[in-house]
């Protein structure tokens, strides 16, 4: 394991937005965490229904035959598959028709070939579906194409999906913002991270326009931060903190260039993105991105202002 | 600080080993560099190889297993190329990776301290890369071989040096330990990963291939293909026939519905399909005559509901009042199945003769050819019937018609020479592949030899039901009734009695109540008997062998009222209407001594019709009254009546 370790935390005074940042982020997560496990079982547990996942595909699968003009070449083949009576593509479909923006959108209009009962059970689970997904908070704070409202693309940046979805993204909160705050001044820094979760948000929502699945996470504004980094300590050696075994000397700490802090961030996020399939869902690749690329401005800017020394290395 | 580079300026120099202007690198940092080295290289490589990725997660969404094999094989070896040409062309060019830059290391040569020709860093390259197949366990000699030189150091004749102050020196003790422990640890990791590969590998060989054949949904197109019948009709008689998943099924129907033709039978068929959900299931089934009145769907669909509320007699009447001739493929499935476990053979015969000769219906035809055959008194057809079947049946199918014969061979009386149906089914007497019947006939074939004083095996089974109470004392009790101990056997089947409070299996608690019942020498047996038979849930065979012998005991111990209160109170207590008594008795298919006994009551009660009718159950008066009003006094007119009418409520005549 290595971790860049680009200066050692400092203490809420010195840093007191990127700390706040923190706690919210927190905070949010604690208040929301038994509604959203509650809320995300009940919504498993649906999903966990064969004879609505199956219906569900069946039904999603016709649709797309009927639309082709709205789907990928790989949704096609899908429902080709689940029509020919292939039950795992029928499944896999189903697991995803309620994220597809086409389907859901005609989900009233659309009435499948089917006999009356399969289809009247089938309809009965998606509005108990929708239902739950009201009362979640991702979708309630999540930022979606049908749900636009301007406080959603601030609170998004707020929300988690999960404990390790919090941690990975907190840990380069800190690292980053320890960092930054101290050089860039508070001020600039909430609005690099709010601005870059903006242009994050759009940036998926430009990308991702098949999908209806709510974005969420603090990703996107700490990609921005990310941007900043890397323009601002261009050309300087951090401390990177590697982990072996748990006995000396086979932990350390090791001078390597900044770089290799975007290298491993943007050429992993870029891989991913490339390799990923869009109507799985997933990480939103599109939205780092956009926020790094963010930040990529802000920090050629502020390091025209700032003339911030190149030969100046912050960590000894 | 870089390490410099030793080769240069000294390209002439012979420095040799005993030259030493180097240091030994500490394994600590030498992996350290391999760190960074996938940090700054991961991303890049798998940024090329994302292409494969995602043709490969492509693959595997559509299933197609051989693109995905393509592209994962694909990504694997262009990793590998990609890693080969990093490691080789920074040793042989710079001597050194990224990471061994940081970290101050430099590959050498031994011979001379300079950096590893063309030929070398490409080996070296190479089996660094292989090593990592071997389970990364020759990496281990970095921390014992004395010159800190694993495989990949010694193939390439390199060595890995330092700053003198960064120095190793030779392996410490507590490195030998190290070394040793990672080497336990990956010779033991890796043998977990390969047992579980093989394990994970031998369960998905499909250990019966005729069932792995049997749920082939393709098998639909090919019978619809050669007959004339709807795909989705030749995947319901699949299925009634026990050759068919319930998910092929719903496929089929599916595909149906999209075409929208035959709406009943979709609606059947998902019925079927989604019978573990018994609330969806009754739905489809409610709507099967909405949409299709008079269809053989909808036939189907009311006989499926008789039979959910034990309405049998009534089954029998639909099916019977049905065109025979017009009844679909499916009907005669369950038509066969029902007239089997009714002991009504002739019909079952002629319904089994009219199926379609479909492959996928062979086990069903041979196996339910022989059940018919032996209920209708053929048994030598049976037999012949038998020993066909076997030949082409694979399977459980297979084991449970040799189970079944040696059963019924076995309870029509001990033989000499065991049965060839018997013979192999005790070699499988184990504990983990417990199944009733084939317990039954292992007891049955054991009470055989002892009651011939052929050396039975009672060791074994009692062994397989040890660790049940209730099965160790059926074992008990029936090898005291073979050898004769009465006595000792009422009082196993008491104890077992007590014991079956637990949780047993229903065929084996029907065996123990017939037991008790063959033993019982007062009526509060039988009556205990049919409480218990009261609150059963078995099959129907089970069922009705257990009222039959219940009756039969009662009728042995001569209790005529109690005859009458049974019927009565079986009567009041069962679901269907039945017309009366003697229907419910005609549907028990008694025994010939139970049924002349009977008649000899019966006629007992038409001669004194004061006495009687205190005895015999109301409606069973009504109806000899009925008859003999209508065709007289004659006995044997009498009888033929009864023979007639029997025949015509069930298609059989098993008659009183």
């Amino acid at each position: 394991m290595i971790v860049p370790v680009l200066d050692f935390l400092r203490w809420p005074s010195r840093t007191p937005i990127t700390w706040c940042l923190f706690a919210i982020n927190l905070v949010v997560f604690l208040i929301m965490a038994p509604w959203h496990y509650e809320v995300q079982h009940e919504l498993e547990k649906n999903y966990r229904d064969s004879f609505f996942l199956n219906h569900q595909g069946e039904f999603f699968a016709q649709f797309i035959q009927k639309n082709p003009d709205k789907f990928t070449p790989l949704m096609i083949q899908l429902a080709y598959q689940a029509l020919s009576e292939e039950r795992k593509s029928q499944q896999l479909l189903g697991s995803i028709a309620l994220r597809s923006a086409p389907f859901v959108k005609k989900i009233n209009d659309f009435v499948p070939s089917a006999d009356t009962v399969s289809y009247k059970a089938w309809r009965q689970k998606v509005d108990k579906i929708f239902d739950l997904q009201d009362k979640h908070p991702s979708y309630q704070l999540g930022l979606d194409r049908a749900h636009l409202s301007w406080p959603r693309w601030v609170s998004y940046q707020f929300v988690h999906s999960g404990g390790l979805h919090l941690i990975g993204n907190m840990f380069f909160l800190l690292i980053l913002g320890t960092i930054l705050e101290p050089l860039v001044g508070s001020f600039v820094l909430i609005l690099v991270y709010l601005f870059s979760g903006v242009v994050a948000a759009g940036t998926f929502l430009f990308f991702s326009s098949g999908t209806l699945a709510p974005l969420v996470g603090a990703s996107g504004a700490v990609s921005g931060w990310l941007g900043l980094f890397s323009v601002l300590f261009l050309g300087q050696k951090v401390r990177y903190f590697y982990w072996l075994l748990p006995i000396r000397p086979y932990f350390g700490f090791v001078l390597l260039p900044s770089w290799v802090v975007t290298a491993m961030w943007v050429l992993s996020d870029l891989a991913g993105w490339l390799s990923s399939v869009d109507e799985l869902g997933g990480i939103a690749y599109t939205a780092h991105f956009g926020g790094a690329a963010f930040g990529l401005v802000c920090g050629l800017f502020l390091y025209r202002r700032q003339a911030v020394s190149s030969t100046d290395p912050l960590v000894p | 600080m870089v390490f410099p580079d030793p080769s240069e300026g000294q390209r002439s120099s012979t420095n040799t080993l005993s030259q030493r202007s180097y240091s030994l690198a500490a394994p600590s940092d030498r992996l350290a560099a391999h760190v960074i080295d996938a940090a700054c290289v991961a991303p890049v490589i798998s940024l090329i190889l994302s292409y494969w990725r995602r043709g490969g997660t492509e693959a595997l969404l559509l299933g197609d297993q051989v693109a995905f094999a393509d592209s994962f094989l694909s990504m694997t070896l262009a990793a590998m190329f990609l890693i080969l040409v990093y490691l080789a062309g920074s040793w042989q060019f710079w001597g050194q990776t990224l990471g061994q830059r940081y970290m101050q290391l430099r590959v050498v040569s031994i011979w001379g301290n300079r950096r590893l020709s063309w030929r070398m860093s490409w080996l070296r390259s190479l089996v660094w890369i292989l090593e990592w197949f071997l389970f990364a366990i020759p990496f281990l000699a970095v921390l014992s071989y004395r010159r800190r030189r694993p495989l990949h150091d010694r193939i390439a004749d390199s060595l890995v040096v330092t700053l003198p102050h960064r120095s190793a020196g030779e392996p410490s003790r507590q490195e030998l330990l190290l070394a040793k422990a990672g080497t336990q640890f990956l010779v033991g990791f890796s043998a977990l990963v390969m047992a579980s590969a093989w394990l994970l590998h031998r369960d998905s060989v499909p250990l019966l291939p005729g069932q792995a054949a049997a749920y082939d949904c393709s098998v639909i197109e090919k019978a619809s293909e050669r007959d004339s019948f709807s795909e989705l009709a030749v995947a319901m008689t699949y299925y009634a026939a026990g050759s068919l998943s319930q998910e092929c099924l719903d496929l089929a129907a599916n595909e149906a519905a999209r075409s929208e033709e035959q709406k009943g039978l979709v609606l059947l068929a998902k019925s079927f399909a989604w019978s573990e959900r018994r609330d969806l299931s009754d739905k489809y089934l409610a709507k099967v005559c909405q949409v299709d009145q008079g269809s053989q769907a909808c036939l189907l669909s009311e006989i499926i509901y008789l039979m959910n509320e034990k309405r049998w007699p009534l089954v029998s009447q639909k099916l019977s009042s049905a065109s025979s001739a017009d009844l679909a493929p499916f009907v005669r499935i369950w038509a066969v199945r029902h007239m089997s476990h009714f002991h009504l053979p002739e019909t079952g015969l002629s319904h089994l003769q009219a199926l379609p000769k479909w492959r996928h219906l062979s086990e069903f035809l041979s196996t339910y050819r022989t059940k018919l055959l032996w209920k209708k008194g053929k048994e030598e057809l049976s037999k012949i019937s038998y020993e066909a079947a076997v030949e082409n049946i694979e399977g459980t199918g297979k084991t449970e018609l040799q189970e079944w014969m040696c059963f019924h061979q076995l309870e029509d009386g001990c033989q000499q020479a065991l049965p060839t149906s018997c013979v192999g089914l005790n070699q499988h007497a184990k504990e983990k592949d417990f199944r009733p019947l084939r317990f039954l006939t292992q007891v049955h074939t054991a009470e055989c030899r002892q009651k011939l004083n052929q050396k039975p095996e009672w060791g074994p089974l009692k062994k397989i039901a040890s660790k049940t109470p209730s099965l160790a004392f059926y074992v008990e009790a029936v090898e005291q009734i073979a050898k004769g101990n009465k006595e000792q056997a009422r009082e196993s089947l008491k104890k077992m009695t007590t014991a079956l409070e637990g949780n047993t299996f229903p065929a084996i608690e029907v065996a123990h109540w017939q037991r008790v019942l063959d033993l019982s020498t007062d009526m509060a047996t039988v009556e205990q008997a049919y409480t218990y038979w009261e609150g059963l849930d078995v099959t129907e065979e089970d069922w009705l062998a257990l009222a039959r012998k219940i009756i039969d005991r009662a009728l042995d111990h001569h209790s005529w009222q109690t005859v009458a209160k049974l019927t009565q109170r079986m009567s009041a207590k069962l679901p269907w209407e039945l017309a009366d008594s003697r229907q419910f008795l005609t549907q028990l298919n008694l025994q010939s001594s139970s049924r002349q006994r009977l008649n000899a009551l019966w006629s007992q009660a038409l001669q004194g019709r004061q006495t009687t009718s205190q005895r015999l159950p109301a409606s069973a008066v009504e109806v000899k009254e009925k008859d003999t009003l209508q065709e007289g006094n004659s006995k044997d007119h009498l009888e033929g009546k009864r023979q007639t009418e029997a025949t015509k409520f069930d298609g059989h005549g098993a008659a009183l």
